[in-house]
């Protein structure tokens, strides 16, 4: 995922343009002959162009080896014309824009598994703790035979979870095997509101609290919040916090700024610049302490996955001096985008500016540099590539990582000494406050921009 | 203030352009058919989608791109959609491929398509740059020179590969089974005109190794096969070695298979505008080794002409075919102008075999699969995910270590006379078109 802005405000905006352009449509047969003449007020090329393009897509429609359906021809044209812009542009098919939809709104509805199609069948990676499929008792490694009795065989990965998925209180009827089980087993299942967890907690038992933020979507705020809370009332002393963002993609821009506000009190978090150069964007920390969460220490972990809304996290906390900045140089990625819904529900994402640190930093390709490199674990030596990549995957499979143990468990000293890159941490927050930010002056970040009016 | 207004201009101004879009089509659609028949409301609105994107790029994106990109662009995604073959070539692309290639160019000797919309390396050539730097049938190339690959038509990615000889390019590949992708760099080479290869194996047999088609490879081919019938004692089997040839015309197909098989069908296209199956024949010529059995060897670098050599050799010669299943590229494209001066490459047809089977992404099944060597599967993994030079063949000796080969041998050596062939032939084959 990527950074995202305006989902739902572009949203609402289209349906009005919508009603104004069918006005208009109906005015411009009038209007021919008046306007023909009229040049385009900036950049005619591309529609003068447009001939050329019907000329080819009328020779395709009439001499292509077999008829194409015209849709899917515009949608192919479409992702040709997103596909001279940058990288991060890309153009998303109705069905692609509501899975988006689903996965920034930090909730579905469904019965709460995991799948995955492995060797072509169809596999629970596992049920999520508190939902349907969780009480009913999937367990993880279950084969799905049959949806509502439809076999799965040959079924894609899309299709099974748009079968499973629906509304809530709606019911399905998954058909299980299962090692042991002599025949396949119907587990009837009522649909419910599946939370996804953007946020997740642990602690040290030297009073230091760990949060990883897995990407940015609506509630990540929230969940922050709760999370840093609980620890709060869980930890006394609260000797401080790691902020893990190390493989974390990026997502909203409203959620990066906000996360960015948990931490900080005042001052500028990040500021966009756009096409229009006139048209600068800053978002500012929300004035005032709350919580405390302003001041305890604070570690950041970054690596070269952590992208976008990371890196704005990342880049505001640096540069405030708020906190230490530990691990890896990041991603580099430092453009917002905007999702723009097109009339038949298909939508474009488009770069629509760059963002830059409070100090005025560009992330784009640079990324984030830490103040305190530390690699993470070197591979193994002596190990198969072959061996090193299915242990990868099987650990992908059961979702073992630091946080999927209870958060009430604390971190062990084994976990520790696997990852260097939490070691040091640890041990910067025992040392606190680190040569670094002891400099800290506090007040107006120099070479911030003037505040807009 | 001033954006209100030229929004609604925008608009106006849209759906003006839109009405004289369909107009334009209407007229072209006379053009070419007689009953002008007129866009649907489906096309319409489909066409109202394009210029909605199009506007809002002009209007959002944040970069300056340019305009006649952004249509060219969309038409090259359009064609793109279509299938992995076809080309959409900008006026320069279209002039330089009208003119021919002018200069000594430096290549590294690959030929390309796009794999679920990744480019790949349908088969490096053998002995050439790529061959030699250890790039494999099957490669994703992810970058060229630190640039990724994307939004361009593998024609036009062919081109990237391309430069003056000596001059060095970088590629970023991946295979599958790799965990991160590794950077190779090439040096482009003016490639090799010698295409065919032959060696005496076992005293008895032929070996022809055609490498990939050009405008002389028939003729070589020829005085190779003349060269292979003077071998006394006769010999008593014949191997072609058709692995990793990619690429070539289907006149070049014509003009090779017509080595063999005189002048027989080769193949039969059938396209959406020809209601009849067009036969291709090749030419009269004398024919050498015409009673040797024959085995052909291929596998999923085998492409273009070279299936349609194998196709036919094993529908007219009753030749086995033995290895993998072949790439499966057998369409007939044809180049359309545009009035701009740009032009479309589409498919039009596809080739078929003499007996009716069909090469387009089916490929031709062997009569025989081909055994691999004796590794252990994770032996063989391991060993397959090192860009390393492959070995080279000067001598038959070298040949004899290739599990193929030697299988290919044994099957020849086995069976010592033609029944070997009328075995082999007849089940599999369809019908004849006639």
């Amino acid at each position: 995922m990527s950074l995202t802005n305006g989902v739902r405000k572009s949203a609402a905006g289209v349906v009005k343009k919508g009603q104004k352009r069918a006005m208009l449509l109906m005015a411009a047969g009038i209007l021919v002959l008046l306007l023909t003449g009229v040049a385009w007020p900036q950049n005619d090329d591309s529609f003068n162009k447009l001939p050329v393009f019907s000329e080819a897509l009328g020779i395709i429609e009439e001499q292509y080896l077999e008829p194409q359906d015209i849709k899917k021809l515009i949608y192919g044209s479409i992702r040709g014309i997103v596909g001279t812009l940058d990288s991060h542009s890309s153009f998303m098919t109705p069905e692609e824009f509501r899975e988006l939809q689903i996965e920034t709104k930090g909730q579905f509805s469904g019965i709460g598994i995991e799948i995955t199609l492995k060797d072509g069948l169809l596999i629970v990676v596992s049920p999520i703790e508190g939902t349907p499929a969780y009480r009913a008792g999937l367990q993880a490694g279950d084969r799905i035979v049959k949806i509502n009795g439809t076999s799965t065989k040959n079924m894609s990965l899309m299709e099974a979870v748009k079968k499973i998925r629906g509304t809530k209180g709606s019911r399905v009827i998954l058909t299980i095997m299962r090692e042991g089980l002599k025949a396949p087993k119907s587990y009837l299942l009522t649909r419910d509101i599946i939370p996804i967890h953007s946020v997740k907690a642990r602690y040290l038992a030297d009073g230091i609290g760990y949060i990883r933020i897995t990407n940015f979507q609506d509630h990540t705020d929230k969940d922050l919040r709760k999370a840093i809370k609980a620890l709060e009332a869980r930890l006394k002393p609260f000797r401080g916090l790691i902020l893990d963002l190390r493989n974390d993609p990026g997502g909203l821009l409203d959620q990066a700024v906000r996360v960015a506000d948990e931490f900080l009190d005042h001052g500028l978090i990040v500021y966009t610049e756009g096409r229009d150069k006139n048209q600068l964007m800053r978002f500012y920390a929300e004035p005032g302490a709350r919580n405390g969460a302003e001041s305890f220490p604070l570690v950041v972990l970054v690596n070269e996955g952590s992208a976008s809304a990371s890196e704005i996290v990342a880049g505001a906390i640096q540069d405030h001096k708020r906190g230490l900045i530990i691990g890896t140089k990041s991603f580099g990625k430092g453009s917002v985008q905007t999702i723009v819904p097109l009339e038949d529900g298909s939508a474009l994402k488009l770069t629509t500016a760059h963002y830059f640190t409070p100090l005025g930093h560009s992330i784009q390709e640079k990324g984030i540099i830490p103040d305190l490199i530390v690699e993470a674990t070197p591979l193994p030596k002596g190990k198969s590539l072959k061996a090193l990549r299915e242990e990868a995957l099987e650990k992908k499979m059961r979702k073992e990582g630091l946080t999927d143990k209870p958060w009430t468990s604390p971190i062990s000293a084994e976990e520790l000494k696997n990852d260097p890159q939490l070691q040091q941490a640890v041990e910067t927050l025992k040392n606190w406050p680190p040569a670094k930010l002891v400099a800290t002056v506090r007040g107006r970040v120099p070479g911030t921009p003037p505040p807009a009016k | 203030m001033k954006l209100i207004p030229r929004r609604y201009l925008a608009v106006w101004i849209c759906s003006v352009l839109l009405g004289s879009m369909l107009l334009a089509m209407g007229s072209w659609r006379a053009f070419y058919r007689s009953p002008a028949q007129a866009a649907s409301s489906q096309t319409y609105a489909q066409l109202r989608l394009l210029m909605e994107a199009l506007y809002e790029v002009e209007n959002k994106y944040v970069g300056d791109e340019q305009d006649t990109s952004l249509i060219y662009g969309a038409i090259r995604g359009m064609v793109m959609s279509l299938d992995p073959t076809a080309s959409f070539l900008t006026p320069s692309a279209y002039q330089e491929m009208l003119a021919g290639n002018q200069a000594p160019i430096g290549e590294m000797g690959v030929e390309l398509t796009f794999k679920n919309k990744v480019l790949t390396v349908v088969a490096p050539l053998e002995g050439g740059p790529a061959w030699q730097a250890g790039i494999k049938a099957g490669d994703h190339i992810l970058k060229i020179n630190d640039e990724m690959v994307r939004n361009m038509t593998a024609l036009e990615a062919a081109k990237h590969l391309q430069g003056p000889p000596g001059s060095t390019i970088k590629m970023q590949i991946i295979r599958n089974g790799m965990i991160k992708p590794q950077d190779v760099t090439i040096t482009l080479e003016k490639l090799s005109p010698v295409t065919v290869n032959h060696y005496i194996l076992e005293h008895d047999y032929g070996y022809l190794r055609l490498k990939h088609f050009n405008d002389q490879t028939a003729k070589e081919l020829e005085s190779a096969v003349k060269d292979l019938d003077k071998r006394r004692p006769p010999l008593k089997g014949l191997i072609l070695d058709l692995r990793n040839t990619a690429g070539g015309s289907l006149d070049q197909a014509i003009a090779v298979a017509s080595v063999f098989i005189g002048n027989s069908m080769v193949f039969y296209t059938k396209g959406r505008h020809q209601e009849q199956p067009q036969p291709r024949y090749g030419q009269k010529m004398p024919q050498a080794l015409k009673d040797l059995p024959l085995v052909v060897l291929v596998d999923g670098g085998t492409a273009r002409a070279a299936e349609i050599l194998a196709g036919a050799l094993k529908d007219q010669r009753h030749a086995v075919l033995l290895g993998f299943k072949t790439f499966g590229n057998g369409a007939v494209h044809k180049v359309f102008p545009l009035k701009d001066g740009s032009a479309l490459i589409i498919t039009v047809a596809q080739c078929y075999t003499p007996n009716g089977q069909i090469i387009q992404d089916k490929g031709l099944e062997p009569n025989i699969v081909g055994i691999t060597n004796g590794y252990s599967e994770n032996e063989e993994f391991e060993a397959e995910l090192e860009l390393k030079k492959p070995q080279e063949i000067t001598n038959a000796q070298d040949l004899l270590k290739d599990p193929l080969i030697t299988q290919a041998l044994k099957l020849l050596g086995l069976e010592g006379s033609p029944d070997l062939a009328k075995s082999s032939s007849d089940p599999i084959a369809g019908t004849p078109p006639e």
